[in-house]
């Protein structure tokens, strides 16, 4: 197995624990930061296949992901703030009041 | 350089900037000529794209203009003018007054122009989170309401899934293609198949298309009504003017038709099924929304240019039709203590006749019935698809269309035939979404008895 190889491995790994942490975590900031580590494994798969490639432009494409990332985080934990202030808590650990 | 094609986008960016800058030093009570201004700015850019020269492309390849982009751009300013033009009065009225409201939406609108005129992933990616990170704001804005900070944290969490999914497609279209431009790629191997499900499920998720629908009537119920509307329109036709570019790159692999067909036909029936069990009408709208995603998924089943035109001209009338009715419903909300419950609309009709015929005219649109335009849209797509000898999909979408009639038409009895039990104040229609009510439906009778005044534009 080639070192590329194993790279791209690693970053499909990462991405289907954060899949996997969105799907069973019912905590907010958990599920915010499982969104991230999906980013993250993307960002290492890029970069990666730049060297099979032997290109740049994964590089370029990964730095534009970590800013996406941080503005999408920087709206979430907004959102966990206001959640908490109006129901403290527990309405921040879990929200489950619009549904069918 | 070529500045030229981007002179709608640049007028819009510079419209943000002088609300912006406006907003910084104005306070709270020039909320309403704030509001205002910023719904006259999509008008100009709407005119600016008169001056662009197409067919085009620049900027090393990444932005390219066509005449169906353009057309699909000034569909989405007029919608973007008078979402803006009737969020005026709600907000006041609800004590829930935020000068930022003026631009987001402007924000919002910018990402999926420039979505419309992408040639590249990256581009695609970026203009994709510009708009929806800024429609995470619009549905959490509203003060004191828990149930929109809800929504809100729903959507963002659906949407960062299909912000990741969408950008490791990419990078297996990278690694297949050795390049981040959308082009035919002929050589299939497994890795492209597989960006191709990864990027299309992505997109299926903005769409609101069945297996990745879960957001959908979350964040309708609980952002603001005319927040609603805007996102049951805008982003719905830049994404479908985009499928259709997307389509000729994509068209030849063999498991296109299956994954859209697989998709529409999901989304048609459970959407459809599950709308009868709402209690909200709110929510009824949003299933009704995710049925519609399933027919339009239908346009992009195979390369036939009548198919695609009667889907961009479906969609494009789809969305004033589904922005008047939100229209109508936040209206109706101004009023103390009513909650979009099916009750609420009982005898709708003796207190507002005016309104509630609107509502049903949106409705009956929603149907299909012949005068209105949703109806050449509806008959231009069976049309299409029996042309490609789909006939299977061909009759699931009319035996989903029949069958969307009924909860359609049991809010209209509920409205016309029924005595109210609850009494509410009377509500009040402001100017601004009397003009966006009126040009609504004005647009969706007009073009239903003139449709070639729409669809001799759309040439692909």
């Amino acid at each position: 197995m080639t070192i590329e190889k194993a790279y791209m491995l690693i970053s499909i790994f990462l991405f289907l624990s954060g899949l996997l942490g969105v799907i069973i975590r019912k905590n907010l900031i958990t599920l915010l930061i499982s969104t991230e580590l999906m980013l993250n494994g993307v960002n290492l798969a890029l970069v990666s296949v730049d060297r099979i490639v032997g290109g740049i432009e994964g590089q370029v494409f990964a730095l534009f992901i970590l800013a996406v990332a941080a503005s999408e985080v920087a709206v979430g934990l907004g959102l966990i703030v206001a959640l908490f202030r109006l129901r403290g808590y527990e309405g921040s650990s879990e929200i489950t009041h619009l549904r069918d | 350089m070529n500045w030229n094609i981007l002179i709608p986008e640049l007028t819009l960016s510079l419209g943000i900037l002088l609300v912006f800058i406006l907003d910084l030093f104005a306070s709270k009570k020039h909320y309403r000529t704030l509001l205002y201004m910023s719904a006259l700015v999509p008008v100009f850019s709407l005119l600016s794209l008169f001056l662009v020269q197409h067919p085009a492309k620049g900027f090393f390849d990444l932005f390219e203009v066509s005449a169906v982009n353009l057309l699909g751009k000034a569909v989405l300013y007029v919608l973007t003018s008078l979402s803006l033009f009737a969020m005026q009065d709600y907000y006041e009225k609800k004590g829930s007054v935020y000068t930022e409201l003026s631009y987001i939406p402007l924000v919002a609108t910018l990402g999926l122009s420039l979505l419309m005129s992408s040639a590249n992933l990256v581009l695609t990616l970026l203009s994709l989170e510009l708009a929806s990170i800024s429609m995470y704001l619009l549905v959490s804005l509203f003060r004191e309401e828990y149930l929109s900070k809800e929504a809100g944290f729903k959507y963002l969490l659906m949407g960062a899934v299909a912000t990741s999914m969408f950008s490791l497609g990419s990078a297996f279209y990278y690694a297949s293609t050795g390049s981040l431009f959308l082009k035919e790629y002929r050589d299939e191997n497994s890795l492209f198949t597989l960006s191709l499900l990864l990027i299309l499920s992505a997109l299926a998720l903005k769409a609101s298309a069945v297996p990745f629908h879960f957001w959908t009537p979350d964040a309708y119920e609980g952002a603001p009504t005319p927040v609603t509307g805007y996102l049951s329109s805008a982003p719905k036709v830049a994404l479908y003017f985009f499928f259709v570019q997307l389509l000729t790159y994509f068209h030849h692999l063999k498991q296109w038709l299956l994954l859209l067909a697989v998709l529409s036909l999901l989304s048609m029936f459970y959407a459809n099924a599950v709308a009868y069990v709402q209690r909200s009408v709110k929510r009824l709208l949003a299933y009704s929304t995710i049925a519609h995603a399933g027919y339009f998924l239908l346009g992009i089943a195979t390369v036939e240019s009548t198919l695609q035109r009667a889907l961009l001209f479906y969609v494009s009338l789809y969305a004033f039709a589904s922005l008047g009715s939100f229209v109508i419903m936040s209206v109706l909300e101004k009023k103390e203590g009513f909650s979009h419950h099916l009750l609420d609309y009982k005898g709708l009709y003796k207190e507002h006749p005016v309104l509630a015929s609107l509502f049903a005219l949106f409705l009956f649109a929603f149907i299909g019935i012949p005068p209105m335009a949703l109806f050449v849209g509806k008959l231009g797509l069976f049309m299409g698809l029996v042309e490609t000898l789909l006939l299977p999909l061909a009759f699931a979408f009319v035996l989903a269309s029949i069958l969307s009639a009924g909860y359609y038409l049991r809010v209209i009895v509920l409205m016309f035939l029924e005595e109210g039990e609850r009494r509410f104040p009377p509500a009040r229609v402001s100017v601004g979404e009397a003009l966006t009510l009126l040009l609504c439906s004005f647009l969706v009778l007009l073009l239903g008895v003139f449709p070639h005044l729409l669809y001799d534009l759309i040439r692909l």
